[in-house]
């Protein structure tokens, strides 16, 4: 094993882990016989999805790695040949224009000249200069080399417009290690989302454990593990063909799993309009993508941003696409329309997993593409995404009041929450726009979609326990659950709360930050119009609270049975909602160190 | 003489590729719908060639033509009433769709239009040849393709490989036969399907 070797393990140890896991999985169910056993599989990949999520912590507390000596190497020598390059466009200068004699080239002298009519590369920036000079360890050169000017050029027109531009070898670069370096983002924003992907897995397959999936249990878990890695490489990815990539593994994998009771027309249902909707918000993205492609002709972020210097109408066309697709995959209005069927039909372990692991990945990959590749677009995308957030939260709790399926109001209230969310990548842009810094938003972001994943997930268990347990998805199965289980109750007061945002519970410390980070961008009335509906929203959450406390239980019910596996599930997600509630300090500050790594720069 | 050349070769090709659409979409037959999809995506692979992307164009005669055309013909001859057509072409959106429609048309075709097109600025980077960085090597399109894939997007590559299996897995499920019916009445009485779901899946 080289070097590289090492290196890749070390940078991708979760992802590796995870797919290592999912096929581990699939072996094993091969060789275990058919029956209860397989519930063993369940708790066996949990564990699993827990070191993952372990590994991802550890990553996070390392901080984003150090490249490998090869990358280095690399950079160096492509910085030097782009020095050399910026002394023979000086010498050509220096020829058109006879009277200036042979100066010494420091960064400082460069930028002097910049500003003078004589400098032949318009788009070369004072920050390109002194990032290239802080690369190459130079302070000023003083020889004049002049030889193969045009070769020293091409590399550094690559080294502004990323390597990824061109083919390795046209750089004289080989190693797979610089790709990784240049394609994967590696930085503790992704670890911290690997962390909270791992963790939607552990929970989902942990109340998974007595859902009916018997049928297919191997196949089942590993392709939730499948779904949660293509998360993953969502979220670290710089390139947007490789987002893509990530996205559509995740997307294939979730198709199946919402249709998983094939037999049941609702699932199939579900599974094919996710099918259709899904591949057509895929279809808006990459088209959006192919946009930039012409436009800047590369995918990478870096690039499109280095490369953007005024609005430009293709760019921002293709930017509205993409804001399409991922305006799909977050489920906010008016691309809300799948959520709620969709979540009705699929088995109650994927709903959770839909609307939450994944709602997660759609938002951390919006706001690193939006801020690195399109900070020019500040205005135009933060007006957008304002508006989206307005709508949602309106019609999600306006429609989610209404609502008597259970999965439906959950879908419902998913929507307006995505509105909560979107107020804060908003007041990134925002931020930007007026030079402020975007921290806040950010911050604000992860920490809410982090207690956002671990109790919506626990409330969808709830809701599935208690529809296995009496056979309907109605509010009205929740009638004296006070009686039948009392723990279990309290456990879904408590998540309940916390969504709708009573203090002393995660989600109003998630909420006061996002709605913080609003005002500080001067958003008053967005942040007044999500104040008030999230009074709305405790409404429709009490409506259930109600049920289970306040209303009989029917009369031939039994007591409810949760199961092990679940108890401590719920017992995990109900002591975090709490301890987040009661005790932020640590939480924000994790959350303010991950988005540092994002938008602190 | 040249451009007389160029002009009939991309005349031929673009008659080619929106005239297919145009029947597909406005042929009552849905077969036959399916089959005009032949010079549309062959019209397609001829752009390809036309633009020295040779590699592109026999992936997509064999994808597109060699895989989904075929595919798509299969599906609509195993459907019932494949030759039918009284079906409804439009339905009661017809008139919003057609106005969302052309307002995109309009704006993707301004900005299309009014588009810098970055034909000179690349200058640079295609000054040297792929040949002359590698010597020795005779590097033609496909196999910089490959070089590429297998250096630089290795990770990529391999996450694709992640994908396929992953999406193998969920067809196989899916599309499986179940041998016991009884086995499976448990579940969707547990999934709680309402009264009016199960008569339907009854009938």
């Amino acid at each position: 094993m080289n070097i590289d070797n090492v290196y890749i393990l070390h940078t991708f140890a979760p992802e590796i882990a995870l797919v290592a896991l999912a096929l581990l999985v699939l072996l094993v169910d091969l060789l275990l016989p058919k029956g209860n056993k397989r519930q063993v599989l369940a708790v066996f990949a949990a564990l699993g999805c827990l070191g993952v999520a372990g590994l991802g912590a550890w990553q996070w507390t390392n901080g984003a790695p150090t490249p490998p000596a090869a990358v280095q190497a690399s950079v160096h020598v492509l910085a030097q040949r782009g020095a050399v390059a910026l002394e023979a466009m000086l010498f050509h200068t220096s020829v058109t224009q006879p009277t200036s004699t042979a100066p010494v080239l420091t960064p400082d002298f460069l930028v002097g000249m910049m500003q003078d009519k004589m400098w032949p590369l318009k788009s070369v920036t004072e920050t390109d200069i002194r990032a290239l000079y802080k690369a190459a360890n130079l302070t000023g050169m003083d020889s004049l080399n002049t030889t193969d000017a045009r070769a020293a050029l091409i590399a550094y027109t690559a080294l502004r417009r990323d390597i990824v531009r061109l083919p390795a070898q046209k750089l004289g670069l080989a190693h797979a290690d610089e790709a990784v370096w240049w394609l994967f983002a590696n930085d503790q924003f992704s670890a911290a989302f690997k962390v909270i992907f791992a963790l939607a897995a552990f929970l989902v397959l942990l109340f998974s454990v007595r859902f009916p999936v018997e049928r297919y249990r191997g196949e089942f878990i590993s392709l939730l593990l499948f779904a949660a890695f293509g998360l993953m490489v969502m979220v670290n990815s710089l390139d947007l063909v490789v987002l893509f990539l990530g996205l559509e593994l995740t997307a294939l994998c979730v198709y199946p799993l919402v249709a998983w009771h094939k037999d049941n027309p609702r699932s199939a249902e579900a599974g094919t309009k996710y099918l259709l909707l899904g591949s057509l918000a895929s279809a808006c993205y990459i088209y959006g993508v192919s946009l930039l492609f012409v436009t800047f002709g590369s995918t990478h972020l870096n690039t499109i941003a280095a490369d953007m210097h005024a609005a430009n109408p293709m760019a921002l066309a293709g930017l509205l696409l993409i804001i399409i697709g991922f305006g799909f995959k977050v489920a906010g209005a008016p691309l809300h329309l799948w959520a709620p069927d969709v979540y009705q039909g699929a088995p109650y372990a994927v709903a959770a997993f839909l609307s939450t692991a994944s709602k997660a990945a759609g938002f951390a990959v919006l706001l690193r593409v939006l801020t690195i590749g399109f900070p020019h677009f500040s205005e135009q995308w933060a007006t957008l995404l304002g508006v989206i957030a307005a709508l949602s939260v309106v019609v999600g709790n306006t429609i989610a009041v209404h609502q008597n399926n259970v999965k439906r109001l959950l879908a419902y209230s998913g929507i307006a929450q995505a509105g909560y969310l979107l107020i804060a990548v908003m007041a990134t842009g925002a931020a930007h726009l007026a030079g402020h810094d975007p921290i806040d938003g950010g911050k604000a972001l992860v920490l809410y979609l982090f207690l956002y994943t671990v109790g919506n997930i626990g409330a969808f268990a709830v809701a599935g326990i208690v529809a296995q347990d009496t056979g309907s998805e109605e509010m009205s199965a929740f009638a004296g659950l006070r009686t039948r289980a009392p723990l279990l109750a309290f456990g879904m007061l408590i998540l309940l709360l916390s969504l709708g945002g009573i203090p002393l519970l995660a989600g109003f410390v998630g909420k006061w930050f996002i709605f913080l980070s609003g005002v500080q961008e001067g958003q008053y009335l967005l942040v007044l119009l999500g104040a008030s509906m999230s009074v709305v929203s405790i409404y429709y959450y009490l409506l259930l609270a109600k049920q289970m406390y306040i209303l009989p239980a029917k009369a031939d019910a039994k007591a409810l049975r949760i199961g092990l596996p679940a108890g401590i599930g719920l017992l995990l997600v109900v002591l975090l909602t709490v301890a987040i509630g009661a005790y932020p300090r640590p939480f924000v500050e994790a959350a303010q160190v991950t988005a540092q790594a994002l938008l602190g720069r | 003489m040249h451009t007389i050349l160029h002009a009939t070769v991309f005349g031929v090709l673009a008659l080619a590729t929106l005239g297919g659409a145009v029947k597909v979409i406005s042929t009552r037959s849905i077969i036959h719908a399916a089959f005009w999809l032949f010079p549309v995506f062959a019209g397609i692979a001829g752009f390809y060639l036309y633009l020295d992307a040779q590699f592109l164009a026999a992936m997509q005669v064999l994808i597109y033509i060699g895989a989904i055309l075929v595919l798509i013909v299969f599906a609509v001859t195993l459907t019932r009433n494949a030759t039918s057509t009284d079906e409804a072409q439009t339905n009661g959106l017809f008139i919003p769709v057609l106005l969302a429609a052309l307002v995109l048309v309009y704006a993707l075709g301004t900005t299309v239009f009014n588009h810098l097109w970055p034909i000179e600025s690349n200058v640079w980077l295609d000054a040297v040849p792929l040949s002359a960085a590698v010597p020795g090597v005779m590097v033609t399109d496909v196999s910089a393709l490959g070089l590429v894939l297998l250096s630089q997007y290795l990770l990529p590559f391999e996450i694709a490989s992640v994908l396929l299996l992953a999406a193998m897995v969920g067809a196989i499920v899916l599309a499986r036969k179940e041998r016991t019916p009884a086995a499976t009445a448990g579940v969707a009485a547990v999934e709680a399907a309402p009264a009016d779901v199960r008569e339907l899946s009854n009938v």
